[in-house]
């Protein structure tokens, strides 16, 4: 058993910091991470609470192969109510915070109310203390992981907020080991909102519920070796996809006027990998995340005669680069095909805790604003928003993350932005929650799969590649959303990364990692029936926030306006036709309630 | 015919040697098919991968009822996920 079978709880109102003994009952039934993240979350909050407000609770939550030997065991996920959204947020992260909470003894962190002052929470093992964070308000992600390198311990694993979170941003994230992040949803608006600027983890504990070390790592090991391609994902990290998506038609492109990027070539790999006329090479290294042995990660650098940094050499030194999501929210969707800028936007998104994705789907939304004459230099404050102006681009990002300026308005989400301008149809986001990098007219089913993400739009709620890259019918394509939100609710329950299905991993490969580090049989039957529990009650808790089936939809762009090029040329999405089935397929009525025998067969009463 | 092929990803390695990147063009006799072009690379049938030609998926239709023409752009890619 890979469970530490306890749990930290912080109550920020009072200061009590208290250990508890794990629900087993519960890990039995959601496992970890997610899944029992958001049970936690579902009993003991109320969805119909702000999100903002000290009644949301926000949980830190490992899973049980997290911080083992087991290949890509660094994931982590940060559960709470989004502010992006007011639906359930679960925002997944690498590095190596999530292992270290977990060797220092806790499957989840739990942190209740909203203290006075700003705090930081230490943990050395046992010895848990909420310290004044007054002299860290303010700082960067890496300013406040350098103080708190010095001043609490220098080999401590650190999560913490930047400016974002601290001036409310809806789509501030949680950045752990400088570039790393549970990005998705604002959960770092709710730790901002608590006044709990960081967490400081050192753990000499390790584990200590295994009973049979050697069988168990000779195990572990066998199913590691089974890792088998990792040479491209090491290459390319990522951004590989954008060759693909851009082929196929698929790359979401100003706003989703377009599904194909010209210049998507200055955001590929090769790009990343060619040295420009100045001799100087986007990409440094690649960077592996705790027990990862694919190490899709990027560590870049910004060509110093580049326009955006050019008398800043703070940023002359390399960090974390551009993934494939932020490539096209800081790329394509914003029209521009600049890696540096696009390098330095996403810089800049570690550094204040923000995510690309919500900031560069809220650019695009702005940019259209600015185009289509909907908003001018008056709004923006002399910013020329033009698609395709990296000066723009930079300048609007440098003005969210500090929260001034027009950026104060793009800090708010597409959603907010475009109702403001009355045009909310210019937000290409679902629930609230901007688009990944894929159309959902040429990809059928990754538009099926964002309606009824529960987190909001979202590329790693389902998992739909392979079908959607094989056809644009529709046929099939609800079961195998339906199929996948439980399978990858199931994954992100165990502590390991998703990405590894990418490296030669199947779904057997996480069912016998479990199997490994659990007391009791996993079977696919059960493996399965737990994912459908969890998506389940995220459901349950959205339709208690007051999430109807209205917000299983797109944007009219995306059901209305025909993609212009690619494999789907031609198409809307075929959302309606999918919907019911999708519902029926789920055991849901009409409406999109789970029906009662649904909820009694998945024990979720 | 002269026929353009792209392959993405890990599927360049099975591109000729002398290729610029992940394109080359290649001779091919008139009217041949898809399945005569696509045996030409060698790749294992334990490679999984899916082809456009001219950007079109081939929708129900074998690659060797596909007859190409002069300049036809051909790309093979492989399904990856996430982001």
């Amino acid at each position: 058993m890979s469970l530490q079978k306890q749990l930290l709880r912080i109550n920020l109102n009072t200061g009590e910091c208290k250990i508890e003994p794990l629900n087993m009952d519960w890990a039995n039934l959601y496992l970890g991470q997610r899944g029992l993240g958001s049970k936690y979350l579902y009993d003991e909050m109320n969805p119909a609470a702000d999100a903002l407000s000290a009644e949301n609770n926000l949980i830190f939550a490992t899973g049980p192969l997290t911080g083992t030997s087991a290949a890509t065991s660094g994931r982590y996920s940060v559960i709470t109510k989004g502010p992006l959204t007011g639906a359930i947020a679960c925002s997944n992260s690498g590095g190596k915070f999530g292992a270290e909470l977990k060797l220092a003894g806790y499957d989840l962190l739990i942190i209740e109310g909203k203290s006075e002052s700003p705090v930081y929470l230490s943990i050395l093992d046992d010895d848990i203390q909420l310290k004044n964070a007054s002299h860290l308000w303010g700082k960067t992600v890496w300013e406040t992981e350098e103080n708190l390198a010095n001043e609490f311990d220098s080999q401590a694993r650190i999560a913490s907020i930047g400016p974002a979170g601290e001036t409310l941003c809806r789509f501030a994230c949680v950045v752990n080991d400088r570039h790393r992040a549970a990005g998705r949803s604002g959960v770092g608006a709710v730790m901002g909102s608590k006044n709990l600027k960081a967490i400081a983890v050192r753990a000499k504990k390790g584990l200590s519920e295994i009973s049979d070390m050697q069988a168990y790592q000779q195990k572990i090991q066998s199913i590691n070796a089974r890792i088998t391609s990792p040479q491209s994902l090491a290459r390319n990290g990522t951004l590989e996809m954008i060759d693909v998506t851009n082929n196929f038609g698929s790359l979401p492109t100003r706003n989703n006027q377009d599904v194909q990027f010209e210049q998507a070539s200055s955001l590929n790999p090769d790009a990343m990998h060619a040295t420009n006329s100045n001799g100087h090479t986007n990409l440094v290294t690649n960077g592996a995340c705790f027990s990862c042995p694919i190490g899709c990660g990027r560590i870049c650098k910004i060509d110093p005669e580049h326009f955006s940094i050019k008398n800043k050499p703070e940023y002359h030194g390399a960090s974390g680069g551009l993934e494939y999501e932020t490539a096209y929210a800081l790329g394509s969707a914003c029209g521009v095909g600049d890696i540096d800028a696009a390098t330095y936007c996403g810089f800049l998104c570690n550094e204040y805790g923000m995510d690309p994705i919500s900031l560069g789907g809220s650019i695009a939304a702005a940019m259209e604003l600015f185009e289509t004459g909907v908003i001018s230099e008056k709004e923006t404050n002399g910013i020329k928003l033009n698609f395709g102006s990296a000066e723009a681009l930079c300048e609007i990002t440098e003005q969210t993350a500090k929260g001034e300026g027009f950026g104060k308005e793009i800090a708010m989400g597409s959603k907010i932005l475009t109702e403001k301008y009355g045009h909310p149809d210019l937000s290409m986001s679902v629930k609230g929650q901007e688009f990944a990098a894929y159309d959902g007219r040429t990809m059928q089913g990754m538009g099926l799969a964002y309606a009824t993400s529960n987190r909001g739009a979202c590329h790693l709620r389902a998992d739909p590649y392979g079908h959607d890259f094989k056809t644009t019918d529709i046929e099939g394509k609800a079961k195998v959303v339906k199929d996948t939100q439980d399978e990858v609710a199931f994954i992100d329950s165990t502590g390991l990364c998703q990405f590894a299905a990418n490296a030669g991993w199947g779904l057997n490969e996480y069912l016998e990692l479990v199997n490994a580090s659990s007391d009791s049989e996993w079977d696919d039957q059960r493996m399965l029936e737990t994912g459908e529990r969890i998506w389940n009650l995220e459901r349950q808790f959205n339709l208690k926030a007051g999430l109807t089936k209205m917000d299983d939809t797109l944007p009219k762009r995306i059901l209305k306006e025909p993609a212009k090029s690619g494999a789907g040329k031609g198409l809307v999405s075929k959302l309606s036709e999918m919907l019911p089935e999708y519902y029926e397929l789920r055991g849901w009525d009409s409406e999109g309630v789970p029906l009662p025998k649904t909820v009694q067969r998945l024990k979720l009463e | 015919m002269m026929l353009h092929i792209k392959m993405l990803g890990e599927l360049r390695a099975y591109l000729p040697s002398d290729s610029i990147a992940d394109e080359c063009k290649i001779d091919f006799k008139n009217n041949c098919t898809l399945s005569e072009v696509l045996s030409q690379f060698k790749i294992p049938e334990s490679v999984p991968y899916i082809v456009l030609v001219n950007g079109d998926l081939l929708g129900n239709k074998k690659t060797n009822e596909i007859v190409l023409k002069a300049e036809d752009q051909i790309l093979l890619f492989q399904a990856i996920k996430g982001g």
